[in-house]
């Protein structure tokens, strides 16, 4: 568990799945893992077990450490994690973007960054997200992240074939700023 | 004068050792290909290799003319497949006799079962689009870009070869693009 600035970054649980499977469905915001329902307790019980169980992918559910009960508002992920080339991708989601997003998101992505380098020790971090999202860009970018790579065609949202714009940070750059 | 044969066939169990060889040679893990499948996950998992849907696996086998063996020179490999977006991600090695690799534009054999698994995966796969990831000080994007491939970017540092940060360029080709 990660808690830092007021910010709670929690292995994800049983009772966290319908969250999972709420906003990992958001269309076009979560590109890679889509959550498939699973009415069975049992397979739910699995399916979290295989996240936590996996060396290639773990998951945080996001809370604001602002009183009693910490409020979950979203979820961080890491997956395609590659421990011999140290890399990985990761994905974030906040739900109340207005609010959320714009006051905690970049202390949100600074503990989950820290936590890659320091924590897991990988060198370098990527992130994919669709070309027309604008303002999921300017954060990452806010954070020293930079475009490169441009795949065309490389997503199918909302009935159409869309760009995906890959953007990554190294170890060195991160320690610099 | 008749031509050498060339066909992709499912890995075969009788192939694995040929299959860890290349795996553990120099060149092969050069080009990251055993991050992939490691000869420990071939030896545990070798039934992973036809169950999981969203990768095929194919050995390259050639005949030559007057010569009723077929001989394995390679592997390909598309992975990654996203049956959503309808893209996958090309893997190939192509070896000589002596076990030296070949590029993609070196030899007309190798030539030539790159294309036949472009075709697989446009034809049979119906897949949209195909994407390759090339390392650093492999010229081939000439041999690419005859085919319609087009650079999409590099990613830096992406790859540990021999303790070092490597990068690798990303080229895609989408199914329009295609010269046949």
């Amino acid at each position: 568990m990660i808690n830092k600035d007021g910010i709670i970054l929690q292995p994800v649980e049983l009772t966290d799945y319908p969250f999972l499977v709420k906003w990992g469905n958001q269309r076009g915001l979560v590109l890679q893992s889509q959550t498939k329902r699973k009415t069975n307790a049992r397979e739910q019980k699995e399916y979290i077990a295989k996240i936590n169980k996996t060396e290639t992918r773990q998951a945080f559910v996001v809370f604001l450490n602002d009183g009693e009960k910490p409020p979950r508002v979203g979820i961080c992920e890491l997956y395609n994690i590659d421990h011999h080339n140290r890399t990985c991708f990761i994905n974030v989601y906040i739900e109340d973007k207005k609010n959320i997003m714009a006051v905690h998101g970049f202390k949100i992505l600074q503990s989950l960054l820290e936590y890659i380098f320091y924590r897991i020790g990988l060198y370098k971090v990527s992130v994919e997200l669709l070309l027309e999202q604008g303002s999921e860009i300017t954060l990452f970018k806010q954070h020293d992240f930079e475009i490169e790579v441009r795949k065309r065609k490389h997503a199918f949202v909302g009935g159409s074939y869309k760009t995906v714009v890959e953007l990554a940070l190294s170890k060195p750059k991160f320690e610099k700023k | 004068m008749t031509e050498v044969k060339i066909e992709l066939c499912q890995i075969e169990e009788s192939e694995i050792p040929l299959l860890r060889d290349f795996l553990n040679s120099k060149h092969a893990q050069n080009l990251g290909f055993y991050s992939a499948y490691s000869a420990e996950f071939l030896n545990q998992n070798f039934d992973m290799l036809w169950k999981d849907p969203n990768a095929y696996c194919f050995s390259i086998k050639t005949q030559h003319p007057g010569d009723f063996k077929k001989v394995v020179g390679g592997f390909c490999t598309i992975r990654n497949i996203n049956w959503t977006a309808r893209h996958g991600e090309l893997l190939f090695i192509k070896i000589n006799k002596d076990g030296n690799l070949l590029s993609i534009g070196e030899c007309d054999e190798a030539g030539t079962a790159f294309k036949m698994l472009i075709d697989y995966c446009f034809d049979e796969l119906n897949l949209n689009k195909v994407w390759i990831e090339i390392f650093q000080g492999y010229d081939v994007g000439a041999t690419l870009d005859k085919l319609g491939f087009i650079a999409e970017g590099v990613r830096q540092f992406s790859r540990q070869v021999n303790a070092k940060q490597i990068s690798t360029t990303i080229f895609s080709l989408l199914s329009e693009e295609y010269r046949r």
